[in-house]
């Protein structure tokens, strides 16, 4: 890990440009699929809310997912459909081939939702949406992004109550312990979260991932306690900042050396404290005198 | 007043030979098992020495016993808050070198050994982890002043000795030693009980033993370390401290501790001594000059009518008065003021005493003759020109004071001078009266003196009190019943755990 960390800098580094350029694009195409919403309430909005959105917007732009706008004409059939949603890892023929090739293979399998609630999600989604509206969040100021670091490290916390990000993620260069390694020991692919602006998919689309995770376990650790506008607007900003600022790695691992010297000190400080303590009287008496 | 009585002993060292039979009684009845190997309940040092644990004597090192704060008594190694810190690691515990580890040869090897062109050996193998080991140390190295240049010349006692007298004890002429024979106290104050974050040890109320209850024991160690005399000991394989328990079963049968009974220099007596334990506290905390005095002073007379009506009133049964009042140990200690208490500076009040050692005279060579004494002509020496310096004797049993040293002695010669007059007449009489005057004693007191430290019988050595244990059983349980169902000894060996 210790020694693909400069190369995967180096990598970061260079692609931050072009990706934080996308992500702006991403920013306008979300502005315009604002729209107001046509007729009444359909089946499928709540749970497209809740399931989808995080990663997918129809019209607006694609997140970590595609636009789903005209899917109904993209897919081979509704069927087709129906099973990718089921298990999307295990549809493997050359239309999935093709979205996967673009957007990797991380759909989460949506079965649990059950068959109706599906054919209800697909109704609304051929129906391109009605009555979904993307709420627009205003866009960061330079305050966010300090107040986005400081929500980062748990000096101001999060208003709900929700667990810092430093708890369980890291920024490379961040502090001088680095930050939490807890994240890759629950499974998550991402502990490092310096380039997670770029991987979400841009502010558009790390906003909504933050708005409602769907990671396994942050979804649940969030789940009573979600982050709001304001602080994920701030998270966003610093993440952004971050994937351009992120200096190359310093080579070395932190915690190791930190920890080799907190012992060393703390050792220092024990022999202190005891410093009166009985060690041995023969030993010396005989060495001594020999 | 607050009578309580104390099963108490005096040692006179002028009797002891260092045969080191007291100590191999004990070992064979108490510390014979495993775990105990290394444990000796009864020591003979010699002294000048460093002694068991070595260098036991310096609390700078080891902590043990009692200091004066403020006006207030506390513990050198612990107290109720210093526990905290400490109660996982005891940062005051002697290290098993400071002991020895105890060893045995490997005899089979004797036998099993094939035929060879040299004579089999046995080696040496710890006790402790049952691998060869080099013996480095053992609990009598110094043993008759063995390796004297280290040993007693680091002998914590010699502080206050200046430099050239040092230098002089190790010269031929002046080369001098004597035994010191070292068991538990049972101290009045004792530093063991105080310290024990458990409540494992107790004095007992009826005649003052100090023990460990095996089973409340929780290896804390407090008490190894708070003992100034390192009379408590670590048992690594039961997980509990062990310590001298005066044979307390043999006292309960009416016989004497092991120790006591077997000593071959008869040096040894035990007996009652009452004391007021309501003084306990004021008296521990004199200061260091007067300790002496004072702790002499705690000691009551049993023969004193109030004394008397205070102990029956405490409860005392009739018996244990009547033993008290013809305790040898009341006589050498507060009658005779001939017996000295073991470094009394610890604060513990230790009930075992000392008669202090007359130590052959310097020798001188004159005429390329060796001379024993400076005056050849002396029978008994002027005992400033003893060869031990008299401010070590007074380092070890009077707080530094030459002057209740040179008391004892004075008296001692006094006897002998006296006795001396009268059996071989070859010093005149009035040489001798002279003697007694200047010793601050009488005739009777110096024949009661011959008698008891040359022809006590075994029952005037050893006067040991009805233990009226079925009293203290009754307290919980019918004696009776307590006999017939427990018996004697051990119902459970001590093992780890609770
Ligand atoms: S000599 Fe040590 S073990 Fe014995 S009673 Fe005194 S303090 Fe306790
Ligand atoms: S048995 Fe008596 S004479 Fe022998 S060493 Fe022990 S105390 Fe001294």
């Amino acid at each position: 890990m210790n020694r693909m960390l400069p190369h995967l800098l180096l990598l970061f580094a260079v692609a931050s440009l072009a990706c934080v350029f996308l992500a702006f694009e991403g920013r306008e195409a979300n502005a315009q699929a604002a729209e107001p919403p046509a007729g009444t309430k359909a089946a499928g909005l709540d749970p497209f809310k809740t399931s989808c959105a995080p990663c997918h917007t129809i019209g607006g732009g694609k997140l970590v997912g595609p636009d789903l706008a005209g899917l109904k004409d993209r897919v081979p059939s509704r069927e087709w459909l129906l099973a990718f949603l089921k298990n999307p890892a295990g549809t493997n023929d050359d239309y999935a081939k093709k979205v996967k090739a673009e957007f990797g293979d991380t759909m989460p399998a949506q079965a649990a939702l059950g068959d109706n609630v599906l054919n209800d999600l697909i109704d609304f989604m051929f129906a391109g949406g009605p009555g979904l509206t993307v709420k627009k969040l205003r866009g960061a100021t330079p305050e966010d992004i300090d107040l986005g670091r400081r929500l980062f490290t748990g000096e101001a916390r999060l208003a709900n109550g929700g667990p810092s990000c430093i708890s369980c993620h890291s920024i490379i260069g961040l502090t001088g312990l680095g930050g939490g390694t807890l994240a890759a020991t629950v499974g998550a692919k991402h502990t490092d979260l310096s380039n997670a602006f770029n991987r979400n998919g841009g502010e558009a689309g790390l906003r909504a991932s933050l708005a409602s995770p769907q990671f396994l376990v942050m979804k649940q650790v969030f789940a009573d306690k979600p982050m709001t506008e304001e602080e994920v607007i701030a998270l966003t900003a610093y993440l952004g900042d971050v994937s351009k600022t992120t200096a190359p790695p310093p080579g070395r691992d932190y915690f190791v050396i930190y920890g080799i010297v907190g012992a060393i000190a703390l050792l220092i400080a024990l022999d202190l404290i005891w410093i009166r303590r009985f060690r041995n009287v023969r030993k010396t008496l005989v060495g001594g005198s020999k | 007043m607050n009578v309580r009585a104390q099963v108490s002993m005096v040692f006179h060292l002028d009797k002891c030979i260092g045969c080191h039979t007291c100590s191999i009684a004990c070992k064979n009845i108490w510390t014979d098992r495993k775990g105990t190997e290394y444990m000796w309940f009864n020591n003979v040092e010699t002294k000048p020495g460093t002694g068991y644990p070595t260098q036991w004597e310096d609390q700078s090192k080891y902590r043990g016993g009692w200091e004066v704060k403020g006006d207030r008594l506390r513990l050198k190694s612990t107290g109720k808050g210093r526990i905290i810190t400490n109660i996982f690691h005891n940062p005051h515990l002697p290290t098993m070198d400071d002991y020895y580890e105890p060893w045995t040869y490997k005899y089979e090897d004797l036998f099993n050994a094939p035929a060879g062109t040299d004579q089999p050996t046995a080696l040496p193998i710890s006790k402790v982890t049952g691998e060869y080991i080099d013996i480095e140390s053992g609990p009598n190295w110094d043993d008759d002043l063995g390796g004297s240049n280290i040993y007693a010349a680091n002998d914590p006692n010699l502080k206050d000795v200046s430099e050239e007298q040092r230098q002089q004890l190790q010269a031929v002429e002046r080369l001098v030693f004597f035994y010191f024979p070292r068991i538990c106290n049972h101290c009045l104050n004792p530093a063991c009980v105080a310290s024990c974050p458990s409540g494992a040890l107790y004095k007992r109320g009826e005649d003052g033993i100090v023990l460990i209850n095996q089973k409340r024991c929780r290896a804390w160690r407090s008490c190894v370390a708070a003992c100034p005399y390192k009379k408590t000991y670590y048992n690594w394989s039961t997980g509990k401290s062990e310590k001298c328990l005066l044979c307390y079963p043999r006292l309960e049968t009416g016989q004497a501790p092991a120790c006591f009974h077997s000593c071959v220099g008869r040096i040894r007596y035990l007996g009652l001594l009452l004391y007021d334990a309501d003084r306990i506290d004021e008296i521990a905390k004199l200061p260091p000059e007067k300790l002496v005095e004072g702790q002499r002073d705690l000691i009551l007379d049993p023969n004193d009518p109030n004394v008397i009506a205070a102990a029956r009133k405490a409860g005392m049964p009739e018996q244990v008065i009547e033993f008290a009042q013809r305790s040898p140990v009341y006589q050498f200690v507060k009658v005779w003021k001939i017996a000295l208490p073991p470094h009394i500076e610890y604060r513990t009040l230790p009930m075992l005493y000392y008669v202090p050692p007359l130590l052959p005279v310097l020798g001188s060579t004159a005429n390329q003759v060796y001379e024993n004494g400076v005056d050849a002509k002396a029978i008994f020496h002027a005992f400033d020109q003893q060869r031990v310096p008299m401010g070590y004797l007074a380092s070890l049993f009077s707080v530094g004071d030459e002057a209740k040293i040179r008391y004892v002695l004075r008296k001692l010669v006094a006897v002998r001078t006296f006795k001396r007059a009268e059996t071989v007449g070859d010093i005149p009489m009035a040489v001798a009266l002279e003697a007694l005057k200047l010793a601050d004693t009488t005739e009777a007191e110096v024949e009661d003196i011959y008698r008891m430290t040359s022809l006590p019988t075994f029952a005037q050595r050893f006067v040991i009190p009805p233990m009226h244990r079925e009293e203290a059983i009754e307290a919980f349980k019918d004696p009776q019943d307590h006999k017939r169902e427990v018996g004697f000894g051990f119902t459970a060996s001590p093992k780890r755990g609770l």
